[in-house]
């Protein structure tokens, strides 16, 4: 089930309805149905993977608290293998296949194993990732195990957060499922708000931007370099609304019943570094692999008998960790190639601290700190772009084609074409368009970037304080102007054409 | 809860807004489905051409218009929007009608046939437009209405009995009525487009009237339509070659990289009814935009030869005439010809069918 679907605008209401009408008893299991009923949406069959995990979880949890030593690991190990088993089946088995595959052709193998006709089930990197710190946690005695096989199944399966995260820590989530939540108003109206917002930037911005993105990289030799450039920037707005989108309407309709789910983007292209960056981008995933991957690998590294340089300690953890990173988001070159890609930054930009530093006191840039940071935070912005062509091509071919043709075609004189192709790439079902079918692609890219400017606008607001805290300080009339602006923004500006999640695929 | 209370009584306005206007101005004709449609064609069926039609459905307007008739034309036009200017003035003296329908496939050029045919009309001649879609596997219906009919009709034409018998076509009633509707966002912005449009137009926003174009388009008691002229006259040369470079590699309705067996079965068997009942029969073949069909050759598209060559080769074994051609080129159809991506205007149709003839 899509938040941007007819089934959900009467699912919502109706299940949040159901929790407060009934006892605090009974209220999990009703959260629970809810939320099977929403992964059922996808694949029903799906469930009985998620629910043979959490079974395995479940015990394994248990089994951990109460076993010692190797045992303990053992009960940890089966666990881990379980949800990874289920990750690596469903999503490397082909990938790696293939690469086999196509090794064993290089050598002039015979290779007789078969590829599976399987779909992927919806969500599936996130929900494992939030199984396997459930049993970690357990293991690391920083959790104690879950009683409540129901209460462990909804902390897992619970709605909201299912599909696409934020990957939340038993520590955070599993307290809230056993607290009585009453209705607060507060709740109500600042998770009603952050929807909205999830809404706007979904339908109003990922989805518009979707249009020119698709067109552009699925047949990038029909469009000059200008076009290219635009469509590789366009996509950094497109993924990080799509996806903070749904992050925002995932905590907003879990605010609305009294839960809060962590923070998953904090206005990431302000960031000035990569490693910023990341601290502000897609941080639950970020934060997992931190404290499950990163650390572990240095520590390993730092304590173990094999001596490595010091820069190698540094660079190693990192580079594998992105790695990892990016082969958790799909199973093809592409992703590893984009964590790959982050990871050198990340290195370069530790390596070149100093020097970046003595750089900017060479140039004087020391003396107007605000140009300095416009440099640093659009130079973080290529970055990230350049690297997303690879996240968003559909091979490594089309993704370094794509590249090699952004150098082409910035002829001047065909600029009457360009916004041609604009009008109908950006323009494409633009609900202005039906009104004006003569409107020209000048005017549908500068209402996009109006879009765009009211986004970081409300962000750098929000710099301070929470957005309902900016409200919150207004008047009543102030504040239900701007309610007002915005939904009638969505309704007049969104695109409500079926669309999923950019993130579901993972 | 007081408050609480007053705060969502600040929000309904908007709430009662989006009931109003989508139940009012119900730009998809839900509260009273086919009644619009039927409005438009009795107006039709009564010889006068119809303007400021929107958002209506193409296929009811068409079966509807259709039932109206009780003698076959002597001219029946089978084909897409690609040919729905094609109008009673290509042949004096004779009478015409053009049954195109937008985005058909296979199956809704049967069904549309069937209705005729059902009722013992069959015309002297029919003009088939082809595509390439047409070979593709398992193409739906571009209308619902059409399609429990389309797969029931291409079972019997094929006597096939395995595989395709039709299946049940799944509907969710509920979603696509006004109860479900009037509560969606979606609906809302077309309703408040519509008004937009009419209120920019002057026109009000459901009311077809006799006459000629104003807003949206404009129907003809032949079958053929006309789109409003402000849309033809302004789009430039840019626009059209912008579709174009985009359709290129991605041509509207597809092209079939093999003809599907099943699908030519269906053309063979569909054909040979027509010969059988004493239909003369012409194939036409309506040309790709320049620039789009110079990308096709370089693309997986350029399979779009075969399937003209199939066409032909298909109309040779049974004497039938070919007007038209995939490949502008071959016509001197240039992209001055073309009023939007993918449609040439009415004086280009009519020069093919003189030229070509």
């Amino acid at each position: 089930m899509l938040f941007n679907s007819l089934p959900f605008y009467i699912f919502f209401p109706l299940v949040t309805l159901g929790y407060f009408l009934l006892p605090h008893r009974f209220r999990w299991l009703w959260l629970l149905a809810a939320s099977a009923y929403f992964y059922m949406a996808f694949i029903p069959a799906y469930i009985l993977i998620l629910f043979a995990t959490i079974l395995v979880d479940y015990i394994s949890g248990l089994a951990i608290e109460k076993a010692e030593g190797k045992r303990r690991r053992g009960f940890l190990i089966l666990s881990l293998a379980a949800n990874l088993g289920m990750l690596g089946f469903f999503k490397y088995f082909n990938f790696f296949n293939a690469n086999a595959a196509a090794l064993a052709h290089w050598l002039d193998w015979n290779y007789p194993i078969p590829f599976l006709n399987i779909l992927l089930p919806i969500g599936l990197s996130f929900h494992t990732f939030q199984s396997m710190a459930y049993t970690i946690e357990v293991y690391r005695g920083n959790q104690k195990a879950e009683r409540h096989i129901g209460i462990l199944a909804l902390y897992v399966l619970f709605y909201p957060q299912l599909v696409a995260g934020p990957i939340e820590r038993p520590a955070h989530m599993l307290p809230q499922f056993h607290e009585e939540h009453k209705f607060e108003y507060n709740n109500f109206a600042d998770g009603l708000r952050l929807m909205a917002w999830g809404f706007f930037k979904k339908l109003v911005i990922a989805d518009r931007l979707a249009q020119l993105v698709d067109s552009v990289f699925t047949f990038p030799s029909s469009y000059a370099g200008p076009l290219l450039t635009l469509a590789a920037l366009a996509f950094s707005y497109q993924i990080y609304c799509d996806f903070s989108g749904y992050s925002d309407i995932a905590i907003g309709a879990a605010r609305v019943m009294g839960f809060r789910l962590m923070t998953n983007f904090d206005r990431p292209y302000s960031a000035r570094t990569i490693s910023e960056f990341w601290q502000r981008w897609h941080i639950s995933l970020s934060a997992w692999f931190r404290d499950y991957v990163f650390f572990p690998l240095r520590r390993a590294l730092l304590r173990g008998k094999m001596r490595l340089p010091g820069w190698l300690n540094q660079a190693l953890p990192t580079l594998i960790t992105m790695l990892l990173s990016g082969l958790w988001h799909g199973a093809n070159w592409t992703f590893v190639i984009w964590g790959g890609l982050h990871g050198l930054y990340l290195i370069v930009e530790l390596w070149t601290t100093r020097l970046r530093e003595r750089l900017a006191r060479a140039l004087h840039l020391d003396s107007v700190p605000q140009l300095r940071a416009a440099l640093q935070t659009f130079s973080v912005f290529l970055l990230v772009s350049f690297a997303l062509i690879f996240f968003r091509a559909p091979s490594l071919a089309a993704a370094l084609d794509y590249i090699q043709r952004i150098g082409l075609g910035w002829d001047a004189s065909h600029v009457a074409l360009w916004f041609a192709q604009l009008r109908v790439t950006l323009g494409q079902n633009h609900p202005i368009a039906t009104v004006y079918p003569t409107i020209s692609g000048a005017a549908i890219l500068a209402l996009t970037g109006l879009q765009i400017l009211l986004l970081e606008t409300v962000q750098f607001l929000q710099k301070e304080a929470p957005l309902e805290r900016v409200l919150a300080g207004q008047t009543t009339l102030v504040r239900w102007s701007a309610y007002y602006f915005l939904a009638v923004n969505i309704i007049l500006f969104g695109s409500f054409l079926p669309s999923s999640f950019i993130y579901f695929q993972f | 809860m007081k408050p609480f209370l007053q705060r969502i009584f600040l929000l309904l306005p908007l709430l009662a807004s989006m009931l109003f206007l989508n139940w009012f101005v119900d730009p998809a004709h839900l509260r009273a489905p086919d009644a619009y449609e039927r409005g438009v064609v009795s107006m039709l069926a009564q010889g006068q051409a119809v303007t400021n039609v929107v958002n209506d459905d193409a296929s009811a307007i068409l079966e509807y218009h259709i039932l109206a008739q009780t003698s076959a034309p002597d001219i029946l036009l089978l084909g897409t929007s690609k040919s729905k200017g094609i109008h009673s003035d290509f042949f004096p003296g004779q009478t015409f009608f053009n049954a195109a329908l937008s985005g058909s496939g296979l199956g809704d050029l049967l069904v549309i046939y069937h209705l005729y045919e059902s009722r013992g009309l069959i015309p002297d001649a029919v003009i088939l437009e082809l595509n390439p879609w047409l070979l593709s596997a398992g193409r739906a219906s571009q209308s619902k209405r059409f399609e429990a009919r389309r797969a029931e009709l291409e079972w019997n034409l094929l006597r096939d009995r395995a595989p395709a018998r039709p299946s049940r076509v799944k509907r969710s009633r509920f979603s696509q009525s006004i109860y479900a509707r009037i509560f969606t966002p979606d609906y809302f912005q077309s309703s408040l487009l519509q008004l937009w449009s009419a209120a920019l137009h002057g026109a009000a926003p459901r009311a077809y009237h006799a006459g000629d174009a104003t807003n949206g388009l404009t129907y003809f008691p032949d079958g053929s339509i006309l789109v409003r002229p402000d849309m033809i006259a302004n789009l430039g040369t840019e626009i059209p070659e912008a579709y174009a470079l985009k359709y290129g590699w991605d041509p509207p309705g597809g092209i079939p990289l093999q003809m599907d067996v099943r699908q030519r079965k269906i053309l063979e068997a569909f054909l040979a009814r027509l010969l059988e009942s004493g239909v003369k029969v012409t194939f036409y073949l309506p040309p790709y935009h320049p620039t789009s069909y110079e990308l096709m050759m370089n693309a997986p598209s350029r399979f779009v030869t075969d399937i003209q060559s199939y066409f032909i080769e298909l109309a040779q074994a049974n004497r039938v005439e070919v007007i038209g051609s995939f490949n502008p080129g071959d016509l001197g159809i240039t992209n001055a010809d073309f009023y939007d991506p993918t449609h040439i205007s009415t004086e280009a149709i009519l020069r093919i069918f003189e030229e070509n003839r």
